[in-house]
């Protein structure tokens, strides 16, 4: 026993030499001279820092943040409510809390949690590709191809918070007469709320992070400016709506704040 | 005509894999008792009550509840009306206002669209209000549970039990996670609910003197067998000595139980 562990430690530490060795050979691999950064690159760099503390804030400039900030805002909000509205159902369906006999509770609980997992397997930028290839450059495009992941990512979350939720204060309900739906919305979900919607606050600033790269494809937006400002290399531009996109995500942060403390105490 | 008795035990047996949890025994209680069960941990008395509520099925023998097999007596508004069950652990929903947990005992009554606008709209409020004025938190019907002690969530329990008006009130240990004062009180509420109301009571207790001062009968378990049963009139000291030299053993055994593990 005792030489099986020393074995163990002594394989353990020639595996973590043969890593090393690897990473400094990959080192080697690199073309160090060229290539690293491209002409000017280093100027580049130095520009864009020098920027960071001198962001645009002519009016035209703040206006213009105002409006992207907006419609990033519009597509998040938009789209994670539409994904609410999905996951609530899918999510229910996935926990199986609502199946009296398990021979019903297990294949419908698979089906739903298999849906759940096709929708979150694509990334929301792949959704916006088809969406845009199908229905164009239309706030839709955008608005389904976030709700269609978060809904796949809310619901699954909302089947396991629902699954784990203790059982004896459910048995108490049920012993008082309620039936399936009734403890769902005595039981279940009262017990899960703050969880819930904690989780979804937090998925809401994830949302308008994913709205800002969604612009990328031509939506419109803050990631739509910041491109535009890249490409013309106004790097104080590029700031303005860097730091627009923060000050959404500190808002959501602070609002969700707000509201676990309500619901906990 | 006399009257169905409440429960009807006939051999019943059940056991968690190679221990026997209660072995077979047969047991009688009318409409209208109160009924304290006493005896070691281990001794059977959760099960037994588990029996009673129609949530454990015995592996042996019969019972009736009012003359119905359980079988006959689903979970939903045809078992709740007939027995109720409250836990030492209170097992409410601490996230909703006092009211709601009340309320939960109509449960079995209500249709669920009744119960859902009941969430935005309290249906029942008068009920609930009564009930709670009994158990003397009148003035918490709007607070969220979990602000609740510990005594005033028991009460709260005791308040959604006698909303839910079944013809039998359980109770597991109810007073166990209580302080000896609480104790009291929640016995003295819970057994005056139960005669004022003509229920049957049966509540499993640690404490035999609690037992003797509110309880009409004694059933008293030890090793899933039952040890005596009789009127709480009945029963003298030496009998109730002999109650505590079985805690004492039941707590030799457990200890040695442990101290081997």
């Amino acid at each position: 026993m005792l030489k099986v562990q020393h074995l163990e430690r002594h394989n353990r530490t020639i595996v973590s030499l043969l890593l090393i060795a690897a990473f400094v050979w990959s080192l080697s691999a690199v073309e160090w001279k060229e290539g690293l950064l491209h002409t000017g690159g280093i100027n580049a760099i130095l520009k864009i820092i020098g920027a960071l503390f001198t962001p645009d804030l002519s009016p035209r400039t703040l206006q213009l943040a105002v409006t992207a900030s907006w419609r990033t805002l519009a597509y998040a909000t938009t789209g994670i409510t539409l994904a609410i509205a999905l996951a609530l159902p899918l999510g229910i369906f996935a926990s199986g809390v609502l199946c009296t006999s398990p021979a019903v509770k297990l294949p419908t609980a698979g089906f739903f949690r298999g849906l759940l997992g096709l929708m979150r397997a694509v990334h929301e930028l792949v959704w916006a590709w088809l969406f845009v290839a199908a229905v164009g450059l239309t706030p839709f495009a955008a608005i389904f191809a976030l709700a269609i992941p978060y809904a796949g990512i809310l619901g699954r979350i909302l089947a396991d918070i629902l699954n784990d939720v203790p059982r004896a204060p459910l048995e108490a309900l049920r012993s008082s007469g309620a039936s399936k739906l009734q403890l769902l919305v005595y039981g279940y979900l009262p017990i899960s709320l703050a969880d819930l919607i904690s989780y979804t606050m937090y998925r809401f600033e994830c949302a308008i992070r994913s709205a800002a790269i969604m612009s990328f494809v031509g939506l419109g937006g803050l990631g739509y400016q910041i491109q535009i400002s890249l490409e013309d290399l106004r790097y104080h531009q590029v700031w303005t709506f860097i730091y627009f996109l923060v000050l959404l995500v500190i808002l959501v942060d602070l609002w969700s704040n707000q509201l676990r403390k309500k619901l906990v105490t | 005509m006399k009257a169905l008795p409440m429960f009807q035990l006939n051999g019943v047996g059940k056991s968690y894999g190679m221990t026997a949890a209660l072995a077979p025994l047969s047991l009688t209680i009318e409409q209208g008792e109160t009924i304290a069960l006493v005896g070691p941990s281990g001794a059977g008395k959760t099960t037994l009550l588990n029996i009673l509520a129609g949530l454990i099925k015995p592996d042996t023998g019969q019972v009736k509840i009012e003359g119905y097999p359980p079988a006959a007596l689903p979970p939903g508004p045809k078992r709740s009306r007939k027995v109720g069950i409250m836990h030492q652990q209170f097992d409410l929903i601490e996230q909703l206002p006092v009211i709601h947990n009340v309320l939960a005992g109509r449960l079995g009554e209500w249709s669920f669209f009744r119960s859902l606008f009941s969430l935005l709209v309290p249906q029942d409020v008068q009920l609930a209000r009564a009930a709670l004025s009994r158990v003397g938190i009148a003035d918490k019907i709007h607070l969220r549970t979990s602000r609740l002690s510990g005594g005033e969530k028991q009460r709260v329990a005791l308040a959604r039990l006698s909303v839910q008006d079944p013809k039998a009130f359980l109770a597991d240990e109810p007073v166990s996670s209580l302080d000896p004062v609480r104790a009291e009180d929640l016995l003295v509420m819970l057994t005056r609910l139960a005669i004022e109301e003509n229920k049957t009571l049966v509540a499993s207790l640690h404490s035999p003197e609690l037992a003797l001062r509110y309880f009409s009968r004694i059933i008293a378990l030890r090793n899933g067998n039952i040890y005596f049963d009789r009127s709480a009139s009945q029963i003298n000291s030496e009998e109730l000595a002999g109650l505590y030299i079985l805690e004492k053993e039941a707590i030799d055994v457990e200890s040695a139980a442990s101290g081997k593990a």
